[in-house]
């Protein structure tokens, strides 16, 4: 992994079309601002690997479809 | 062969192709749609290179009323998406012992253009909507009443 110190307003470029901002440094945290092309998918990491899990836990249904006979929603 | 409809015949214009499948199961790309029952809200996605794996999900207009994002143009491109008539949207359920624990994933919509056959699961990365959302949460009233019934 390449670790690379910047300041606030200094960037970064990934490649030939990636550019990365540090817009701001605040207690502890660093607000990046990133321009790519729209083809590039940016996520907070946490929330694909959340998802990742809450895929792998909606899958373990088996034995529990029973469940769903007893769900009615009050639609209007 | 489905895991929860024994041996049923799947014509090759029902199988909707994931082409990156979904997070967690990145190998999983052919999935057909079954309902759970008549008269049920519950749509079935069954793995077909899997036959252990299927999802249970729900259209989003059966939990929540204000459910509105928006789709990349990317997403859009991907899924060759044309017009939003073609485009069915699904929310994957997880189920749990206590039926008001079980929720829904808000956060990542499978969106399935049904002219293309075309589907692809969103990670909607805006603070606004749970990737486990109780499902109960307002109907309330609903539950409690149900959750009499079950334990007569």
């Amino acid at each position: 992994m390449l670790v690379l110190t910047r300041k606030k307003d200094e960037k970064i470029i990934i490649g030939q079309d990636i550019e990365i901002t540090v817009v701001g440094i605040d207690n502890g945290s660093v607000q990046l601002g990133i321009s790519a092309p729209k083809k590039i998918e940016i996520l907070r990491k946490e929330l694909l690997e959340d998802v990742k899990k809450e895929n792998r836990a909606a899958a373990e249904n088996k034995d529990l479809l029973e469940k769903l006979q007893q769900i009615k929603f009050n639609k209007e | 062969m489905t895991r929860d409809f024994g041996e049923i015949e799947i014509e090759e214009d029902q199988i909707i192709y994931f082409k990156n499948g979904l997070p967690g199961f990145e190998t999983a790309k052919e999935f057909v749609l079954l309902p759970f029952a008549d008269e049920s809200p519950f749509i079935i996605m069954q793995s077909l290179s899997n036959q252990e794996l299927a999802f249970i999900t729900v259209e989003p207009g059966n939990l929540i009323a204000d459910y509105e994002f928006e789709i990349s143009d990317q997403k859009e491109k991907e899924l060759e998406i044309k017009s939003i008539e073609d485009i069915l949207v699904l929310n994957i359920i997880t189920l749990k012992d206590n039926l008001e624990e079980i929720t829904a994933n808000l956060s990542a919509p499978i969106i399935i253009n049904l002219k293309e056959k075309l589907g692809g699961q969103i990670i909607l990365d805006n603070h606004k909507f749970s990737v486990r959302y109780p499902i109960f949460a307002e109907q309330q009233a609903a539950s409690s009443a149900q959750k009499d019934e079950v334990s007569e």
